[in-house]
């Protein structure tokens, strides 16, 4: 393989990984946007969506089925977070609401160890083929991932700017008491941005789940990243996490394959402290 | 001597427990040497996040700073002997974590939490990554030999004198925090955590104030690294991983925010946690699975209906008068 395709398939690779990380970072800004809590349980999602999926196609359900299913695990997840732990302490400062995620997150994880035990799995590819292109070869289940992060951007944004309870979770993130008065149930809201997030997380966990081991801890890992795409992006800028997310993933690569393996995530991460240091509000954040 | 007495109890305690514990259990030794290591390490997180209102997501970066300074410094030969010297390697992590903690700090210390938290989440990855990768810090296994704990001709050669040194370290810090919050400086940053904007109005300079408390902070938990990589003769990579990070939270939850005392009682809770797991576990083998869902539901329940912590309760509900430490404000 020349030099041109080497570098290519490993771009490609990151492409394919940053989808993942890209996605649990518009699910992170999704929560953030709609309620401003940092929700760091944004991991478990992923985590609950790819054990649900390994756990479920292993049972011998169908994958769409499977995947829809496990969907659903993390809705329920999402649904008991905010019910559960958010909306009690809603008026609470960044800190306790930190916290608050954080020791949720703490639970699902255990809670994934009780049912699932403490060895990794993988789950079975979407469509085994593979095809060349340019030298580099790529493979169906990373189409399936690609086309499943610009998917969930396209339909955040559909949801957002073109239905009416998108418009009403824009509103009730611009301005809260303003968005009651004229009628809307911002708890409502609220439940709902948990229920949509927890939704994507999991999806992105469901086609994770061939290309990477999970484990009940395998949460923080896609929590960390999404959590650095969406702030590289800029809070609240669903286009800039969708970028950051996928140069995340490319720089990682790359810097596996011309680095070492060992250093992937360091690369990634020091690179992320010196643009902060030159842009600290992001890419497209503003002030 | 009413003004000392929680001083005094205090001391009597640390010189008791730990003869006590060597005559009637010996194997808790070790625990109470971590017990200590760790309330180090949430003080220093408590001055930062109680205090400052600053959230510091790589502080178990720095306690691995200063674990691994002082394992290369005593370890690796060629060096000055003056370096080798427990102290000064001690200090010489704690000057690393202060260069480290301005550089990555700085920049993003005026643009709020968000950006903070993830600049000191992605050190605290950087940090982790170079243990497990960089050969010259051993890799994933680590560094070890790492001598015990000596000044100068004076070795600490037994668990009971380390946990001696250990508390005595303790002590010192509980101290200077206790100073620290109660003088012009702590009152000025309490001012900072609650309204900013107010604060600057009054003349506080704020983003001075944030720097200093997050510097300290990285340096409670240089300090403790050092101890901690005394304590176990080695360090590797595992040990500072984001769980560290959550234990601390959690520990300074347990003990009450913003109470420096706390951050002992959270750091005894949380390490004793484990040890009490393990003994139920011999009679139901099947709580060793269960560990983590008896954090979060411990802690989902602390944060939910007891925010103020099992140390602030306890001191709203027994301590009227001026008994302990830390409970009023100094003005000078």
């Amino acid at each position: 393989m020349d030099y041109l395709g080497f570098i290519l398939q490993y771009v490609i690779s990151g492409v394919t990984v940053g989808s993942i990380y890209a996605i649990v970072a518009l699910g992170f800004s999704f929560i953030f946007n709609a309620s401003g809590v940092c929700n760091f349980a944004q991991g478990e999602f992923v985590m609950l969506g790819g054990m649900g999926m390994i756990w479920l196609s292993g049972l011998g359900v169908p994958m769409p089925l499977a995947f829809l299913l496990s969907i659903v695990i993390g809705v329920i997840a999402g649904i008991l977070l905010e019910r559960g732990v958010i909306n009690p302490r809603r008026e609470a400062g960044f800190l306790i609401l930190f916290a608050l995620t954080l020791a949720a997150s703490t639970f699902f994880k255990g809670l994934a160890r009780l049912i699932w035990g403490v060895y990794e799995h993988s789950g079975r590819v979407f469509s085994p083929e593979v095809y060349q292109f340019l030298g580099a070869s790529i493979s169906g289940h990373a189409l399936w991932i690609i086309g499943g992060s610009t998917g969930i951007f396209v339909a955040i944004w559909f949801f957002l700017t073109q239905t009416l309870l998108g418009k009403a979770m824009r509103a009730s993130t611009d301005n809260r008491v303003g968005a009651s008065l004229v009628g809307i149930n911002t708890q409502m809201i609220t439940l709902l941005s948990f229920a949509i997030s927890a939704a994507i997380g999991a999806i992105a966990g469901a086609l994770v789940a061939p290309i990477t081991l999970m484990s009940y801890q395998a949460g923080g890992q896609f929590l960390f990243r999404g959590y650095v795409a969406a702030g590289v992006g800029g809070f609240g800028s669903n286009l800039g996490a969708l970028v950051a997310g996928y140069m995340l993933g490319i720089v990682e690569q790359l810097s596996a394959g011309v680095i070492s393996p060992l250093f992937k995530d360091g690369v990634a991460f020091a690179l992320v402290i010196i643009l902060l240091a030159f842009k600290p509000l992001g890419f497209f954040g503003k002030a | 001597m009413a003004k000392y007495r929680t001083w005094i109890v205090f001391i009597v305690l640390i010189l008791f427990i730990p003869v006590l514990l060597r005559t009637l259990a010996p194997a808790l030794l070790g625990r109470a040497i971590l017990i200590g290591i760790f309330t180090i390490l949430v003080i220093g997180f408590d001055l930062a996040v109680g205090y400052g209102g600053q959230i510091n997501l790589g502080f178990q970066g720095f306690f691995a700073v200063g674990a691994y300074t002082t394992a290369l410094l005593t370890v690796r030969k060629g060096l000055p002997v003056i370096f080798s010297e427990p102290l000064a390697a001690m200090l010489s992590g704690c000057m690393v974590s202060v260069v480290i903690c301005y550089l990555i700090s700085r920049p993003v210390l005026r643009t709020g939490g968000f950006f903070l938290a993830m600049v000191t989440l992605a050190f605290g990855m950087v940090v982790y990554t170079l243990a497990n990768g960089w050969d010259f810090l051993g890799g994933a296994s680590g560094i070890i030999g790492i001598p015990r704990f000596h000044i100068g001709p004076l070795v600490f050669s037994t668990d009971l004198w380390y946990c001696y040194a250990v508390w005595a370290f303790v002590l010192f810090s509980i101290f200077l925090s206790l100073r620290m919050v109660n003088s012009r400086w702590g009152i000025a940053l309490r001012a900072v955590h609650s309204d900013e904007i107010a604060a600057e109005v009054t003349g506080v300079h704020v983003s001075k104030y944030k720097m200093e408390v997050f510097l300290i902070s990285a340096i409670y938990a240089s300090i403790a690294g050092s101890l901690f990589a005394h304590h176990l003769r080695g360090v590797n990579p595992p040990m500072f991983t984001f769980t560290l990070l959550l234990l601390v939270t959690l520990a300074i939850f347990f003990g009450g925010m913003g109470t420096i005392w706390g951050g002992l009682v959270g750091a005894a809770l949380v390490q004793g946690l484990p040890e009490g797991v393990t003994a139920l576990t011999s009679y139901w083998p099947w709580m060793s699975n269960t560990r983590e869902l008896l954090y979060g539901i411990i802690f989902v329940l602390i944060i939910l209906f007891m925010p103020e912590g099992v140390f602030g309760r306890v001191r709203k509900v027994f301590m009227e008068s001026n008994r302990l430490p830390g409970k009023n404000l100094r003005t000078r």
